[in-house]
C-alpha cells in the first residue's frame, strides 16, 4: 500500500479524537534538534468542518481487537486495514514539522493485537522521532486501557501530554457499549500519570531549578479568590481557577503538558449535569488539563446506539465547551450552570448568560467598585475585559461608551451592568424580556444570516 | 503655524518623527504626523519632510525616543508601539504619535489608563497586528527546493514579517529558510544555527524574484504537499459542515484572502 493512501486511512481512522492541541508545554530550541514547543499552542489549518489542524493526528494502525459500538475502526468493521511503520510516520512528522504544517504529532492507535503491543509499536515510534530525527516539537500520545504500567512509563518520557479516553460518562454505559473495556482499565494509566507527575512535582520543588521558576511563578498569582480557587494573572487576564503546579512544566521530563481525556456525549443517557460533575471531578483529582466532549455521529448501526437519524445537536456539545470553561476560569460550580433539578444545559442561550438570568437578584452591578469575582460573572464581560475594567477605573470614571471601547460585548452585558449608578435605559429588567431580546438579537446576527443561508431556507416573506 | 511631518511607514521613521517635533518644541497641537504614500497637506499646513537615514541619525533617534519611552512607561507600552507601527491602517504614525506623547505626561499610569481615546486608539492597531502575526505563523507555508533551503510567500495585511522572525528563526534553527512578502518588500533569511533571522527591505523585481523561486519545488516536494492534502481532507467530519453547523466556521478561522497560499487548498500548477 503507497504511503498516500495508508495516510488517508489512518488519518480518517483518527479524525474522531477531539483533542488536536499542541499546547501546555515551552520548549526553547535545542542544538542539532528540529522544532520548539509553545505553550500557547498554535493552530496551523482549519478543515471544512471548522475543526482546527494543530497536529499530524493519525492512529499508527487501525485494525482494532475491541468492540466498540461506536467505533468505526471496530473488530470486524469492513474497512482496509492499514498500519504505519514506525520510521515512515516519524519521517513524515518532520516532512510536515518543517513546512510548518503541523506543530507536531498526535499517535494514538486501534488495539492491534493487545494493548501492549500496541503501545511497544507506538513508542518505537517517538523514539525514532525524538531519538534520530531529533525532534524537539510536541508529541500527544493516546494511552490505550490495559496497557502495562511500565510502558505507560516509557510513553509518558517521550510525549508531551498523554490522554486516555474516558469515552463514556458513565461505568454502565462503558459496560454497555465497550465490552473489553472496563472502568478500571480506563482510570489505571490515569492515575498512575496523575501520581507520577505529582511525584515529579515534589522532586523537582526541592530542587534548585524550581525555586528560581517558581519565584518568577509567584509574580503571576495574586492571590486566593474563594476557597480552592486563585486569581491567575495572564498575559492580558485575569482568571479564576484550580490552583496550578508550582513547577513549570519546562521542568518535567514525564508528560510535561499533562493528561487529558474526551468524553463522547449523547450516545448514552446521561445529562449534562452528570457530565459537568464529572469533569469537576476528574479536574480535582486527576490535575486533567482538558476535557474534550465530543457530540456522538451515528457512524455504525447497532441496537444498543441511538438511531442513525438521531445526531446529537452540535449545540449540546458546544454549550459543554462553554460551561466546562466557566467551570475552569470563571469559578463557576457544575450545579449552578446544570441544577440537578433542570439538569440540561440551555441550547437557546450560552450558560454564563442563563445563569445571570436565574439569579437577576444579583444584578445591575457597579462597574466602578464591583470585584473581580463578580465582574467575571457578568455576561458579556470576560478575563480581558475584567482585566481591562480594573485598570481602567483606577484612572476614570467609566461611561458605557468606554466599556464599548475597551472590548465589552455591551450587546449581552448592558442588561446587567451599571457605570456610575447609571443603566441603559432601553434595557430591560425583566429576566425573560431579556432572554427574548438575547435570542432575538442572535436570530438577526451574521451567524444565523449565515446558517439561513446555508441550509437555503431564505424565505422571501 | 500648523505642521505635519511626513515619514515613513516604519517604526524607526514614526518614533524618529515624533523625536522631531519634541527637539523642534512643535506645539502638540499644532503638529501631526502623516505617512508619506498619505500625506495631503491641510490648508495653511506646513509640510516637514524626515530626512533620509544615510547617516544613521534616524535610526539613532528612534532608539532615543523608544528607550526613553520605555524607561518612562514601561516595556509593555513600548512593545505595543512597535507592534502598532507595523500596522498598514491609515493614519497610523499619528496614532502612534498622540500616544507617546500621553506617555511621556502620564508615565507609568498609560499602562493602567487603557479607556484614554490615544490607547484605544493605539489598542486597536495593536490588535490588527498582533491577530496578523498570529496568522502568519500559522499561515505560513514552506516548500523546500533542490538545494535544500525552504522558502515561502506570505502576503500579510499588515508588516508582520519583522516581528515573527524569532518565531521561525527558534521553530527552524537548523535550516535554511527565505519568508517573502512581496506586498510589503520585505523578506526574513535564515541561515542554519542563527537564533535570529536577517531582515531585509527589496525591491520590486527581487521581492518577485525571490518568489519565483517556489516553482522549483521538485517531485518529492509535490508528494509532501499531496500527502499533505490527502491528510488536510480525511480530517473532516461528516455532518459539521457549514450547513450542519449554521455558519462556515473554518472561514472565520482561516481567512479566505489565505487559502490561495495553503497547499491543502490548492494545488501548485
Amino acid at each position: 500500500m503507497d504511503k498516500l493512501t495508508k495516510l488517508g486511512i489512518l488519518a480518517e481512522a483518527a479524525r474522531f479524537d477531539a483533542a488536536c492541541t499542541s499546547s501546555g508545554v515551552t520548549r526553547g530550541p535545542r542544538a542539532g534538534m528540529v522544532g520548539d514547543a509553545c505553550a500557547s499552542g498554535l493552530c496551523h489549518s482549519f478543515s471544512a468542518d471548522g475543526r482546527c489542524i494543530t497536529l499530524l493526528k493519525v492512529l499508527m494502525s487501525n485494525a482494532c481487537s475491541f468492540d466498540c459500538a461506536y467505533c468505526v475502526n471496530r473488530r470486524g468493521a469492513s474497512r482496509t486495514k492499514a498500519t504505519f511503520e514506525p520510521r515512515e510516520l516519524a519521517e513524515l512528522t518532520v516532512d510536515f514539522y518543517k513546512r510548518n504544517y503541523v506543530e507536531g504529532l498526535f499517535l494514538s492507535s486501534a488495539v492491534l493485537g493487545n494493548p501492549d503491543n500496541t503501545t511497544e509499536r507506538m513508542i518505537a515510534c517517538l523514539e525514532a522521532l525524538r531519538g534520530e530525527m531529533r525532534f524537539n516539537g510536541y508529541v500527544h500520545a493516546k494511552v490505550i486501557p490495559g496497557t502495562s504500567p511500565e510502558l505507560v512509563d516509557r510513553l509518558g518520557r517521550l510525549a508531551d501530554r498523554l490522554s486516555v479516553n474516558l469515552e463514556l460518562p458513565s461505568r454502565a454505559s462503558l459496560a454497555t457499549l465497550c465490552p473489553d473495556k472496563d472502568a478500571r482499565s480506563v482510570m489505571a494509566p490515569m492515575v498512575q500519570i496523575a501520581t507520577t507527575r505529582h511525584a515529579e512535582e515534589q522532586a523537582l520543588l526541592a530542587s534548585s531549578a524550581a525555586n528560581k521558576a517558581l519565584a518568577r511563578r509567584r509574580r503571576g498569582t495574586s492571590g486566593h479568590a474563594c476557597e480552592g480557587m486563585q486569581v491567575t494573572s495572564v498575559g492580558a487576564r485575569y482568571t479564576l481557577g484550580r490552583p496550578t503546579s508550582a513547577v513549570p512544566n519546562a521542568l518535567r521530563k514525564f508528560v510535561p503538558a499533562g493528561q487529558s481525556t474526551q468524553i463522547i456525549v449523547g450516545a448514552t443517557p446521561e445529562d449534562d449535569n452528570h457530565i459537568l460533575q464529572l469533569s469537576k471531578s476528574l479536574y480535582d483529582h486527576y490535575g486533567l488539563k482538558r476535557i474534550f466532549f465530543s457530540a456522538y455521529m451515528p457512524m455504525v448501526e447497532d441496537s444498543r446506539l441511538p438511531g442513525r437519524e438521531t445526531p446529537v445537536p452540535l449545540r449540546r456539545e458546544h454549550r459543554l465547551y462553554q460551561a466546562d470553561w466557566l467551570m475552569r476560569y470563571y469559578a463557576f460550580t457544575p450545579d449552578e450552570l446544570a441544577t440537578p433539578g433542570r439538569p440540561w444545559l440551555d441550547l437557546d442561550v450560552d450558560p454564563k448568560l442563563a445563569w445571570a438570568l436565574a439569579h437577576m437578584e444579583a444584578f445591575p452591578i457597579e462597574i466602578m467598585d464591583t470585584s473581580l469575582q463578580t465582574l467575571l460573572r457578568v455576561p458579556g464581560i470576560g478575563p480581558v475585559g475584567a482585566r481591562r475594567i480594573l485598570a481602567a477605573r483606577r484612572s476614570r470614571r467609566l461611561s458605557l461608551d468606554d466599556l464599548r471601547g475597551l472590548g465589552i460585548a455591551l450587546k449581552r452585558a448592558r442588561f446587567f451592568v451599571t457605570c456610575g449608578g447609571n443603566r441603559d435605559q432601553a434595557a430591560p429588567l425583566d429576566p425573560d424580556l431579556i432572554r427574548q431580546k438575547a435570542v432575538s438579537d442572535a436570530a438577526k446576527s451574521q451567524y444565523n444570516a449565515a446558517r439561513r443561508q446555508a441550509e437555503g431556507q431564505l424565505s422571501l416573506f | 503655524m500648523a505642521v505635519a511631518v511626513r515619514c515613513e511607514r516604519a517604526a524607526e521613521s514614526v518614533l524618529a518623527a515624533v523625536g522631531v517635533t519634541y527637539l523642534a518644541h512643535a506645539n502638540p497641537r499644532r503638529v501631526r504626523l502623516v505617512a508619506a504614500n498619505e500625506a495631503q497637506p491641510r490648508l495653511g499646513e506646513n509640510v516637514v519632510i524626515l530626512g533620509d537615514e544615510q547617516d544613521g541619525s534616524v535610526v539613532a533617534l528612534a532608539r532615543r525616543v523608544l528607550t526613553g519611552f520605555g524607561k518612562r512607561c514601561g516595556r509593555t507600552c513600548a512593545r505595543r508601539v512597535l507592534l502598532a507601527c507595523a500596522s498598514d491602517e491609515a493614519g497610523m504614525p499619528e496614532v502612534v504619535h498622540r500616544y507617546l506623547r500621553l506617555g511621556f505626561s502620564v508615565g507609568k499610569r498609560l499602562y493602567e489608563d487603557v479607556a484614554a481615546p490615544e490607547a484605544l486608539a493605539l489598542g486597536g492597531l495593536v490588535r490588527r497586528v498582533s491577530t496578523e502575526c498570529e496568522h502568519t505563523r500559522q499561515f505560513v507555508r514552506f516548500a523546500r527546493i533542490p538545494d535544500g533551503t525552504f522558502i515561502s510567500v506570505f502576503e500579510p495585511n499588515e508588516n508582520t514579517l519583522p516581528l515573527v522572525g524569532t518565531h521561525f528563526a527558534r521553530r527552524m534553527r537548523e535550516d535554511r529558510f527565505v519568508i517573502v512578502d512581496p506586498h510589503h518588500l520585505v523578506a526574513l533569511f535564515h541561515e542554519p544555527k542563527d537564533i535570529t533571522c536577517t531582515v531585509v527591505g527589496l525591491d520590486a523585481v527581487t521581492a518577485a524574484t525571490l518568489a519565483s523561486r517556489v516553482d522549483e519545488a521538485d517531485e518529492r516536494e509535490r508528494l509532501v504537499e499531496a500527502l499533505w492534502r490527502r491528510f488536510y481532507h480525511a480530517m473532516e467530519l461528516p455532518g459539521r459542515d457549514a450547513a450542519s453547523r449554521g455558519y462556515d466556521l473554518r472561514a472565520s478561522w482561516m481567512p479566505k484572502r489565505f487559502w490561495h497560499g495553503l497547499p491543502e487548498l490548492n494545488v501548485r500548477p
